[in-house]
């Protein structure tokens, strides 16, 4: 078990995840992403841009040179399977020697986390992460590095486009989660903290295990608080909704295991200046 | 009287560069407007599908404006 | 702690025969077995013996064992039964890979890859994904496996997924994780990367003036990572101690380093503040050293930056120059190449080097190996997206 003295939700986003199964609509996600440069993107890495954007949009600015304290962490499950099988057709109808030299990248299932770091001028660390629990894996390792000091500011992001078999019943998307450090704590456009925002959640702790039946929830652990069955798309939705109390959040982590997140509502922010309700359907 | 294939190229430039159409003339250098090695390439693949040609391995070398890639495609319409 | 080792690469099946390879200079390229590279202008890879690969597909055409299984199971039941593992408490795994398992989509035949994609393709594109790969290889291993991880991380994978499990030793959430990366022979990746220009034509030649590129590779390599008390009271053998990890992002371009070796050089001072380390103490670089163009020139750069003040700085080898590249593999093939290194005391130098090069001014122990008993080595990779890890090795007593 993970126990948390620091890490907090300070943004979130969604696009997508229609639960009727519909696509994201091509001019709600051309209207989504604000940043030039995002062509060669995949579409997953699209809608992954597009959530975190969201999730930033408290944001000013994007700083001009990458912060080295700024990280992202990547859940997906078939972000790459798509351009891997375009690859292949093009490399199959036209030749091998015909393929698009930038739609190799794409085939990488580590490269979308890369262009989310670009456009998003994040230097810190990058980690991209595949399973049917990569979302709240990415969400795992992001509150390790905000809790290890490797970065102030994380984000979150899991994200899926439509693939044949892959996702059942959800509609493609993506949901990005800020993490940060102390009450009201959020980096400014030139890099110092400054007191912003209240935090929308904390995260009070993370138990992992391989799987449910091995989670180890304590009396001051995810066990104490009321569960929902969930990913990272519903933290990102509880974090915009608001929690009344504590909330424990379970499902399944990375490729094998479980884990179950405990979450708090936000402290009062040092500075409570009305934000602006970050953007989850 | 717009060289078409001239057009084809800037059309293919701007859409892959993410630059206006209008800021881009048969002077204007890769390089000058942010195009590095990999993109220029995948302007080149784009522009042989569009305009139906294949260059050849070294035709690109001394290519470094739009003017040039058009030129080249002229010549290998033929 | 490191207790385990396992590889499966071409340069060989155990540490002891990887090290003898990459001491003797015997390299794992040859001509291109596994495809027809014909319509390309390259011709030379670096791919394991066939004998040591099963059929991929059984009689009627179905998915039977991928290239990249094949390879992972292997090293990591080698990295436990090294370790002598008896299980007794869940082990983490944590795989590695940049393509996860391309067998099936490099096997279509013609037409398959057509939109729209038919059930049969579908279903073998799901089982192309990395998290996939990692399921399987936990199959192989069970029941030991408990936490399962898909790490994708491209070239730099293997470091991403020791980085992963040093956090988990750390944090206490796991005792013991075998952390590793895998990647097999792919006719799409040689397709990419030739597309990219990044192949060379005859040869990897890391940090010489005349480099024209990476040659494509494949391997896995898994070390077995615990906690030190838990792993003196089984009685293992501690083979050495993974003592830091640092990624950073260059957040510059998909496929081209940022040629100042920025991101890179803070990886590395990360690393090495992970590990409570300071720059002096290091005295082995296993660089990444692809043999291209950019990326040796930039791992140079990255090198001077932090080691550049230095009256000694340490050398840097690449032993790409045989094992070619391994992609997600390489990292962690060059890991136990570390700790061979460590626990030998000689270093394997950078094979194939021809001519100084400028740009690349720096001891990279071209063509001989070196006594340097090293105590601190670092292990750096880079990968697309501009994703860097590098790992700390350290010396231990046995």
């Amino acid at each position: 078990m993970h126990r948390f003295a620091d890490v907090h939700v300070t943004g979130a986003g969604t696009v997508g995840l229609d639960p009727d199964g519909h696509p994201v609509a091509d001019d709600e996600l051309a209207a989504a992403i604000t940043v030039r440069g995002a062509r060669p993107l995949a579409r997953a890495a699209r809608l992954a841009l597009a959530a975190s954007l969201r999730a930033l949009a408290d944001e000013q600015r994007l700083p001009d040179e990458p912060d080295p304290r700024a990280a992202v962490v990547l859940g997906t499950r078939g972000a790459s399977l798509l351009p891997l099988a375009e690859f292949a057709h093009v490399a199959d109808a036209q030749g091998p020697t015909r393929v698009f030299p930038m739609s190799f990248p794409n085939t990488v299932a580590s490269v979308h986390a890369g262009y989310l770091c670009t456009l998003l001028r994040r230097s810190g660390p990058v980690l991209t992460l595949c399973g049917p629990g990569a979302g709240l894996e990415a969400l795992l390792e992001a509150a390790l590095i905000v809790a290890t000091g490797a970065a102030d500011d994380v984000l979150a992001v899991e994200t899926d486009e439509a693939v044949p078999g892959l996702v059942d019943g959800v509609g493609e998307g993506a949901a990005a989660v800020r993490l940060g450090r102390g009450a009201g704590w959020a980096p400014g456009a030139g890099g110092e903290a400054s007191p912003r925002h209240p935090p929308l959640l904390r995260v009070r702790s993370i138990a992992t295990g391989g799987g449910p039946d091995e989670l180890r929830l304590g009396p001051d652990g995810p066990g104490a608080a009321p569960t929902l069955q969930g990913g990272l798309s519903d933290v990102a939705r509880l974090a915009a909704a608001g929690l009344p109390g504590r909330l424990t959040v379970t499902g399944r982590l990375g490729v094998r295991g479980s884990a179950a997140v405990l979450l708090e509502p936000g402290p009062p922010g040092v500075d409570a200046q009305p934000r602006r309700r970050p953007s989850v359907r | 009287m717009t060289d078409p294939v001239q057009a084809l190229v800037r059309r293919v430039v701007a859409d892959l560069a993410e630059l206006e159409e209008s800021d881009l003339g048969p002077e204007t250098a890769f390089r000058d407007v942010g195009i590095d090695s990999l993109l220029a390439m995948e302007i080149a693949v784009h522009v042989e599908n569009a305009a139906g040609v294949q260059f050849g391995e070294d035709d690109l070398k001394d290519v470094s404006t739009i003017g040039e890639l058009a030129a080249l495609t002229r010549h290998h319409l033929g | 702690m490191i207790t385990g080792l396992g590889v499966c690469c071409p340069l060989g099946r155990c540490p002891a025969d990887l090290e003898a390879a990459l001491l003797s200079g015997r390299a794992g390229v040859g001509p291109v077995r596994s495809f027809d590279t014909d319509p390309f202008p390259t011709h030379v890879g670096a791919e394991v013996p066939d004998e040591w690969l099963p059929a991929a597909r059984d009689a009627s055409g179905a998915p039977l064992r991928g290239r990249a299984e094949s390879l992972g199971v292997q090293a990591a039941t080698a990295a436990l039964t090294h370790a002598r593992w008896s299980g007794g408490g869940a082990l983490d795994l944590v795989v590695g890979t940049t393509m996860g398992e391309p067998t099936w989509v490099d096997t279509w035949p013609a037409g398959r890859a057509a939109p729209p994609l038919s059930d049969v393709a579908a279903q073998e594109l799901l089982l192309s994904a990395p998290e996939h790969l990692a399921d399987r290889i936990a199959s192989a291993l069970d029941p030991v496996v408990g936490r399962c991880s898909a790490a994708a991380g491209a070239c730099a994978a293997g470091n991403v997924a020791l980085g992963m499990a040093l956090g988990r030793i750390r944090s206490g959430s796991a005792q013991a994780v075998l952390a590793g990366g895998v990647d097999g022979f792919s006719r799409i990746a040689f397709a990419g990367f030739s597309r990219l220009g990044a192949l060379a034509a005859h040869a990897c030649r890391p940090f010489s003036a005349d480099r024209d590129g990476l040659v494509l590779g494949e391997g896995a390599a898994f070390l077995l990572v615990e906690e030190e008390q838990a792993a003196r009271s089984r009685g293992a053998t501690a083979l050495a101690c993974l003592s830091g990890s640092g990624w950073t992002c260059d957040a510059y371009h998909p496929t081209s380093p940022h040629p100042t070796g920025a991101g890179a050089a803070a990886a590395l001072a990360a690393a090495l503040r992970d590990a409570g380390r300071l720059p002096d103490t290091v005295d082995w670089v296993c660089a990444h050293g692809t043999g291209t163009k950019a990326n040796d020139s930039a791992e140079v750069a990255a090198l001077q930056a932090v080691f550049g003040h230095l009256a000694a700085p340490p050398p840097a080898s690449s032993i790409k120059a045989v094992t070619g590249h391994g992609l997600g593999a390489a990292s962690a093939i060059e890991a136990v190449a570390c700790v061979a290194a460590l626990r030998s005391g000689v270093v394997p130098p950078t094979w194939n080097h021809r001519a100084a090069d400028p740009a690349c001014n720096w001891d990279v122990l071209p063509n001989a190996p070196a006594r340097l008993d090293p105590q601190v080595v670092v292990n750096q990779a880079y990968a697309f997206g501009g994703c860097n890890a590098v790992v700390v090795l350290e010396r231990v007593q046995p």
